[in-house]
């Protein structure tokens, strides 16, 4: 077969590509929605296990990878035509959100599976899919097990061989939190980790700006502990480096992530499909699995291999809940000082 | 008469014995420039084979020729800026070949000038006595002096770009005469200016040359300004030269008929040599010679004539060539006059203005050469 | 009549620039006046200019960019003399080497950068190999490392105007004042680098808009320590929320940037530059 272009069909196809970008984002494909997740794993997990799930169901999903943060603030930026029809972000997020009256509640009863999930992951804005469990990644290989936050501060074996950072990120800040608390910092008090970090800057190894440098640092051997989850240390095996967690003895930090429905989503019908493709038995079995390893929500997916050798259910029911309402209060604040306190 | 041999032995021999040539130009032989033999190649391409010229004290020899010729080129290996492959160059009894170009004390005028586009007059014309690191006092004075020299007095803070192309021209002869050089070679000086600015600079340089007196090599392409700015022409053709001598020798002692078409206006006639004494031309007629070239009976030869030497008259008269008038153009008193023979060969005449023939385009006329002042060449080898 | 026609033809550019660049400037500029309320206020450029942290990073960041210029000044320079020296084969291999690292993204090349400059990476394994440093050092978050890879990432804004001019250039100049006596040193300074001077500051302009604003280079390289006005700027955008304060440094930004970028135009302008621009 040979493509024959003729100067009308070129011209017309031209206009078209010109005007594409004033056009309706979306295509109108019956069930075809933007979906956000966060870039890296959950982006590839999202984009080969839940896209091809929710297709058999009907709906068209693309995967636009955006930071929990920057979720909220394209949503913020777009004035009621919303970039997404889905997020996919933590309490802080969802705070915020709700305050700036950007996402709806749903309605259950439009989600067969909703019956199935935990109790804990049934919110009136949306499900969470997973739990994600945090506490310290660390290379077996070069250090010690990290028994706690403080020990990193504070054991030789430590210096200048771990990575933090700053209060952008959700499991930083959840990080930080437990570590003012350890020295002494009052819910909302940030002030003993600024000294910290003031007193033992040179102590860190890398303050990095983003997960994804920090990882980066890890795999070059630049650092050898980091404030990670524990999808993020699957995440790192699958890539064939040695990674190991380790439960701060403080307690480890939990943050839920939930999928929510943007105000004047495109399609509901569409998200509510892609919803509860998200909290099905079969996809989340399946990003149970390693590389992602991620924790189920729904009560008929057992914890696999690679769940349990990181948490088990008994680890999870001690795990800490941050207060997302305090740290919102502070976060600008915080983020501010933090970057007074490490920069050179 | 007839010039004798194949043009091109005659240009090798006269390229080989340099050191006669030199002796031949020069009254004193032991200064001035001296180019000895010299070769060179680009990537396997000849641009100068065995050439050689010499140039008196204060001589200002004209490198002539079309371009492609090689005459930039032998310049450039003058300057310095080439090492030619072969030969020598010789100024003031000192060896240059193997100088640099920094320490050869010429001075060369760029064709378009390659003035600093950056630097002021002055600075322009100082460069060269700042590279030799004069005290910043001598320089000005110095630079004061050329602008005088070439009357820019008053252009010293200009740039470049802020001149005519005369003034140009002159700044870019004020910066190579400010090192006081022993020679001075000028690239087209004159190429990039209109013909009135061109005569009137001409002028000024022969005037500004014959104050300093330095020994001159100019490039050029146009034989009319060699004649009237040098003493001496050296012809070049095809990375040779052709032909050495003032231009009234060339003139009237033509060696080839490459420096015949190229000296002036030379009517090629091809035909075959006859009789001994007799040419048929390719044309028709035969003409009868003075004197027997040196060609065997039936060589193909080409005759040629100056227009000066070409008479009209009326159609049909004896012994003469028929042909059509085309045009005719006046340059002062004389006519210049194209004609075209049977066969369509073109054919130029010059005749008197007053009183010469007149006649309408493609009236029929008939010319007639003159046989005495006539040359016979072998003709032109396919390159 | 050319004159108009010239317009007429010119104003498909002016419309896109009136469009996607000028009207957004002015939205920017007015979101930076503007108060929480929604009234006029310089609120957001006073705030940024009282806190010393603030106006430190502007200035660092300023600094960024004129020592990666410094840095590609010092080696983009020598490369394109080299450039101007070399024959036809010589030529295109400096020119492919300088174009290619401009085919993959800013990213990828700041990641490589984490490799070579890291502690295991080839500089570290060299200087102690050479007994220079007793034990591997990293170049990551310091200024150093993030200079050098800026150097590298911005070199061809700068080689690429030096090769156009120098391309193009008139070998006479050089050979004249090599005629005139002057040494390569001399010719060089007085004669290639006056040449090359307007490229080098059309390349100066864009090297130091790029270093400034290199957002991934500065954040990956540099690290939460080194911070910059880029970062800055993100940060009051997609963590605070806070627009009019991230429009007024966006301004600020602008500004400092465009007043050194304004000095060096109006140092191409000069006169005796003129001829070769």
């Amino acid at each position: 077969m040979t493509f024959r272009m003729t100067r009308r069909g070129f011209a017309a196809g031209a206009a078209g590509l010109l005007a594409a970008p004033m056009l309706p984002r979306r295509a109108e494909a019956a069930g075809s929605i933007v979906a956000a997740a966060f870039p890296g794993s959950w982006e590839d997990a999202y984009r080969t296990i839940m896209a091809p799930i929710a297709a058999e169901a009907g709906v068209d999903v693309t995967i636009a990878p955006a930071l929990a943060q920057d979720q909220v603030g394209k949503m913020m930026a777009s004035g009621g035509t919303p970039p997404y029809d889905a997020l996919l972000v933590s309490p802080g997020q969802t705070a915020m959100l709700q305050e700036q009256g950007l996402i709806d509640e749903i309605d259950p009863s439009r989600l067969q599976n909703w019956d199935l999930l935990i109790d804990s992951a049934k919110t009136p804005l949306g499900p969470h899919v997973t739990v994600e469990v945090n506490g310290l990644a660390y290379n077996p290989e070069t250090v010690p097990k990290p028994s706690g936050y403080r020990e990193l501060f504070e054991n030789p074996a430590f210096e200048g061989r771990f990575g933090v950072q700053g209060f952008g990120s959700n499991t930083a800040t959840m990080a930080w939190a437990e570590i003012a608390k350890l020295y002494g910092g009052e819910p909302g008090d940030m002030q003993p980790v600024f000294d910290l970090l003031r007193e033992k800057i040179d102590w860190i190894g890398a303050i990095g700006t983003s997960g994804n440098a920090i990882r980066t640092m890890y795999r070059q051997g630049e650092i050898d502990v980091f404030m990670a989850s524990t999808g993020n240390v699957a995440r790192l095996r699958s890539l064939g480096l040695p990674c190991e967690f380790a439960h701060p003895q403080s307690g480890s930090p939990a943050i839920p992530v939930a999928i929510h429905m943007t105000k004047g989503a495109s399609n509901p019908d569409a998200v509510y499909a892609y919803m509860d493709a998200a909290i099905s038995a079969e996809a989340q079995r399946q990003l149970a699995e390693p590389p992602s390893g991620y924790i189920p929500t729904n009560s008929e997916v057992d914890f696999t291999e690679i769940i349990l050798e990181f948490v088990t259910p008994a680890q999870l029911a001690n795990a800490i809940y941050p207060d997302w309402a305090t740290i919102n209060k502070h976060r600008a604040e915080w983020t501010a000082e933090f970057d007074r306190a490490v920069a050179m | 008469m007839f010039d004798e041999g194949e043009d091109r032995d005659i240009a090798a021999g006269a390229a080989q014995d340099g050191p006669a040539a030199a002796a031949q130009v020069s009254a004193d032989p032991t200064r001035g420039l001296i180019v000895r033999d010299v070769s060179h190649a680009f990537g396997g391409m000849a641009a100068l084979c065995n050439v050689g010229f010499a140039v008196e004290a204060g001589g200002v020899v004209a490198l002539l020729g079309p371009s492609g010729c090689g005459k930039s080129t032998l310049l450039r290996a003058i300057a310095g800026l080439i090492a030619p492959d072969r030969g020598e160059i010789v100024l003031d009894r000192r060896d240059m070949t193997r100088v640099p170009a920094r320490r050869r004390s010429i001075g060369m005028v760029f064709q378009n000038y390659a003035l600093f586009p950056h630097l002021t007059v002055a600075e322009n014309v100082g460069y060269g006595l700042a590279s030799r690191r004069l005290p910043r006092r001598e320089v000005a004075a110095r630079v004061a002096e050329m602008l005088r020299l070439v009357r820019l007095e008053e252009y010293g803070a200009r740039l470049p770009r802020e001149l005519s192309g005369g003034q140009q021209q002159r700044v870019a002869v004020a910066r190579a005469l400010a090192v006081r050089p022993s020679a001075l070679l000028l690239d087209e000086p004159f190429g990039a200016l209109d013909r009135g600015l061109r005569a009137e600079l001409q002028d000024e340089f022969i005037r500004m040359q014959a104050d300093v007196g330095i020994t001159t090599v100019i490039v050029t392409h146009d034989q009319e300004e060699a004649q009237t700015v040098a003493d001496t022409l050296v012809v070049m053709h095809a990375g040779r030269v052709e032909q050495v001598g003032t231009a009234e020798e060339i003139y009237d002692r033509l060696v080839s008929l490459f420096v015949n078409s190229f000296m002036g206006h030379a009517n090629a006639l091809p035909g075959r040599l006859a009789a001994p004494k007799t040419v048929t031309l390719a044309c028709g007629p035969s003409l009868d010679l003075d004197r027997a070239p040196p060609f065997p009976r039936g060589a193909e030869v080409v005759v040629t004539a100056r227009p000066e030497h070409v008479a009209l008259g009326p159609p049909g008269a004896e012994g003469a060539l028929a042909a059509r008038w085309i045009r005719a153009a006046p340059i002062a008193n004389m006519l210049s006059v194209d004609l075209e023979l049977a066969d369509g060969t073109a054919v130029k005449a010059l005749v008197d203005r007053l009183g010469g023939p007149r006649h309408a385009p493609g009236e029929a006329v008939s010319l007639t050469l003159d046989t005495r002042r006539m040359h016979v060449f072998a003709p032109p080898r396919p390159i | 009549m050319q004159r108009t026609t010239g317009a007429i033809f010119a104003s498909p550019m002016l419309a896109m620039m009136l469009l996607f660049f000028l009207a957004p400037l002015g939205v920017l500029a007015v979101a930076s006046v503007t108060g929480p309320e929604g009234g006029l206020t310089l609120d957001n450029y006073r705030v940024f200019l009282a806190d010393g942290f603030a106006v430190g990073v502007l200035v660092d960041t300023i600094l960024l960019g004129l020592k990666t210029v410094a840095a590609v000044t010092l080696l983009g320079v020598p490369l394109a003399l080299l450039y101007w020296h070399s024959g036809p084969r010589m030529r295109t291999l400096i020119l492919v080497a300088t174009l290619l690292p401009m085919l993959t993204s800013n990213v990828v090349r700041t990641f490589a950068w984490i490799v070579i400059i890291g502690r295991n990476g080839p500089i570290s394994q060299t200087f102690v190999e050479l007994g220079l440093s007793d034990r591997p050092f990293s170049l990551m978050f310091s200024e150093t490392g993030l200079v050098m890879a800026l150097t590298q990432i911005e070199l061809p804004l700068l080689v690429l105007p030096l090769i156009a001019v120098l391309s193009a250039a008139d070998r006479r100049l050089v050979e004249a004042a090599e005629v005139l006596g002057a040494d390569r040193w001399r010719s060089l300074v007085t004669v290639l680098l006056p040449m090359m001077t307007p490229a080098i500051l059309a390349g100066w302009v864009l090297v130091f808009a790029s270093a400034t604003t290199s957002y991934v280079t500065q954040s990956v390289i540099g690290g939460a320590r080194l911070i910059y006005m880029p970062q800055f700027v993100y940060r009051e955008v997609g963590v605070l929320f806070q627009w009019p304060m991230a429009a007024a440094i966006s301004f600020l930004l602008l500004v400092s940037t465009g007043i050194v970028m304004l000095g060096v135009t109006i140092l191409a302008r000069h006169r005796r530059l003129a001829a070769y621009a």
